[in-house]
């Protein structure tokens, strides 16, 4: 059988197991499951529970509410069958289980800029589920005899697609289903496709092929356009939600640059602080993370631009202590130990039994002997 | 017969790169395990994994890549119930999930954020730090780490790190067990033996 021969076999196969499936209409539905469907769902509360097991959780029951408060919007039949949950991974991700479970990366989530935007995801990936894809790929791939499991852990539970991306098919039908619920929810169309710009920045920056919310297929560039042509048609305006969506996630996006620093994945915090319209969007001692993103990379110029983002920080939050302690260790390291012990005098009055508090008494002490290592 | 070829074929590329461990019963007589660039004095009645040219498999750019590393793995039980590992990297294969690398002049705090970004970068993203303070190990100042994380199923996994940076590459031991029973039976035992870890006078810094 030559390669065209089994594309063809291959694609056959896959249209007979989606056409087969019917899309649910509402959390009624949800009783009705059974047979080779039903395993599926059983597959996927197991994956909830590894990923509930491990610990991965983001715990904010105000934004985890708030998140849900959006989808029940936009899908008003499936409250009570469509769960939101927040991830506390730093990649840009989003992803629907078979049995209704919305996982959101919280490193997706702290990059967006307002509610409709936050709709537009959670459009799409319900869309996943209402659709049934997860189901509909796993038969197909089956079919095909090619389901790989790709994801320790939960990837053997529920299949590769259900967190990396569809076929550019299902895909597609998600954009074009969560763009429908976007406008019906009275959100405004034309953010749906700066949602897309937004994330596109980040992965130049980042240096990657596309992250895993736009899948392979179609393409970003593709699936932007063709939002942007389906906004243009719909008449301007409807809600934005940037202040609820601000203050609501404040926090968290605090949480995304801890946790992205402690990675050492600098070049997202850079994108994001580095923007000025941005950097006013977060409390005073945001300028410390951007002064650990400049140390962090490290390039020419990066010293002098971290010393005046820390002494940014600083100033203007003189009770933040871990400014104090990056300006203490900086100065040590320039041999200027009269500011060095200044500094680190000042974080440890005010951090005295943070969990690294025992290397800046030993650099203190160190200083004060006389030492100067 | 064309499988019995592949079976082969499979097994003398999993030799050849080292994958397979050949284990040994320590006793009395066969105490210190040391390799080029260190030794340590191990817990009798454990078992030691000698593996066949140090290889260290890393999952970087989405595919394995080898680094090659002086080691000493041991286990009672199982490494699944416990472990302790005593590793020596090359200074610039220290951190090879975000491929930095270990410098001179460096702070142990310095050492220890990179190494918990690389830990994070491994595959556990998911881990708390519970304590993270300055510690001298085998004449060096270092760093000692304890980290908690959860499997899938719940179960809590503790994990200490003492580790330190010199001129002859990044060593690091780590001991891990599970909080519940097998954690606090082997704590003393894993420091008995960092504190007999020895580097070597002639220790030179490893080839990548």
């Amino acid at each position: 059988m030559n390669a065209r021969l089994l594309a063809a076999a291959a694609l056959l196969l896959f249209l007979a197991a989606c056409a087969s499936v019917q899309p649910l209409q509402s959390s009624a539905d949800t009783a009705k499951i059974d047979g080779d469907e039903k395993r599926v769902w059983t597959d996927a509360r197991d994956a909830d529970a590894v990923i509930k097991n491990s610990d991965q959780i983001y715990a904010d029951a105000a934004a985890t509410r708030y998140l849900q408060g959006v989808m029940d919007r936009l899908y008003p039949e499936f409250r009570g069958a469509i769960t939101v949950h927040i991830l506390k991974a730093t990649s840009l991700n989003a992803f629907a289980l078979p049995n209704g479970s919305v996982y959101f990366h919280l490193g997706l989530l702290a990059r967006l800029d307002n509610e409709a935007q936050l709709a537009t995801v959670l459009g799409h990936e319900a869309a996943h589920f209402v659709n049934k894809h997860g189901y509909k790929e796993r038969e197909s791939a089956k079919s095909m005899s090619a389901f790989a499991a790709v994801v320790p852990g939960i990837g053997d539970l529920i299949g590769a697609s259900s967190i990396y991306g569809y076929s550019r098919d299902l895909e597609r039908e998600a954009d074009e289903l969560g763009f429908q619920r976007l406008v019906k929810a009275g959100y405004d169309p034309r953010e749906a496709p700066k949602t897309f710009e937004i994330l596109a920045a980040d992965v130049k920056s980042e240096g990657i092929e596309e992250p895993f919310f736009f899948s392979t297929h179609p393409r970003l560039i593709e699936r932007e356009e063709t939002l942007q042509s389906m906004a243009a048609a719909r008449p301007k305006g409807g809600r934005i939600g940037r202040p609820e969506f601000l203050a609501v996630t404040g926090k968290l996006r605090i949480a995304a640059l801890e946790s992205d620093l402690s990675m050492n994945h600098y070049k997202g915090v850079l994108l994001v602080l580095g923007d000025k319209r941005r950097l006013k969007e977060y409390p005073p001692e945001a300028q410390y993370y951007l002064g650990e993103a400049y140390r962090q990379r490290g390039d020419k110029g990066d010293e002098a631009l971290m010393e005046k983002s820390y002494l940014a920080a600083a100033s203007s939050a003189p009770r933040f202590a871990p400014a104090q302690r990056a300006l203490g260790v900086y100065y040590m390291k320039k041999k200027d130990y009269r500011h060095a012990q200044q500094y680190l005098a000042g974080y440890l009055r005010l951090a005295p039994n943070a969990p690294d508090s025992g290397y800046v008494r030993q650099y203190y002490n160190d200083m004060r002997k006389g030492s100067g290592k | 017969m064309q499988t019995s070829r592949r079976v082969l074929a499979l097994a003398l590329v999993f030799l050849a790169a080292g994958c397979i461990p050949v284990w040994t019963l320590v006793d009395a007589n066969s105490r210190i395990a040391e390799n080029d660039a260190f030794s340590v004095e191990m817990p009798t009645g454990w078992m030691w994994a000698r593996y066949r040219g140090q290889r260290y498999d890393v999952l970087r750019d989405g595919r394995y890549q080898p680094l090659y590393v002086d080691r000493v793995w041991i286990t009672r039980d199982g490494g699944n119930l416990e472990f302790i590992d005593a590793v020596r990297f090359n200074y610039e294969d220290a951190f090879p999930y975000i491929k930095k690398e270990y410098k001179a002049g460096m702070l142990p705090s310095e050492a220890a954020e990179l190494y918990i970004a690389n830990l994070k970068n491994a595959g556990l993203d998911n881990m708390t730090v519970v304590q993270n303070t300055p510690k001298r190990i085998a004449g060096r100042n270092g760093f000692e780490l304890h980290i908690q994380y959860k499997n899938g199923k719940g179960l809590q996994f503790e994990r200490i790190a003492d580790a330190f940076g010199d001129k002859t590459g990044f060593y690091v031991v780590t001991y891990q067990a599970p909080n519940l029973y097998y954690y606090p039976l082997y704590r003393d035992t894993y420091y008995r033996v960092v504190a007999s870890l020895k580097i070597k006078s002639g220790a030179r810094p490893g080839k990548s």
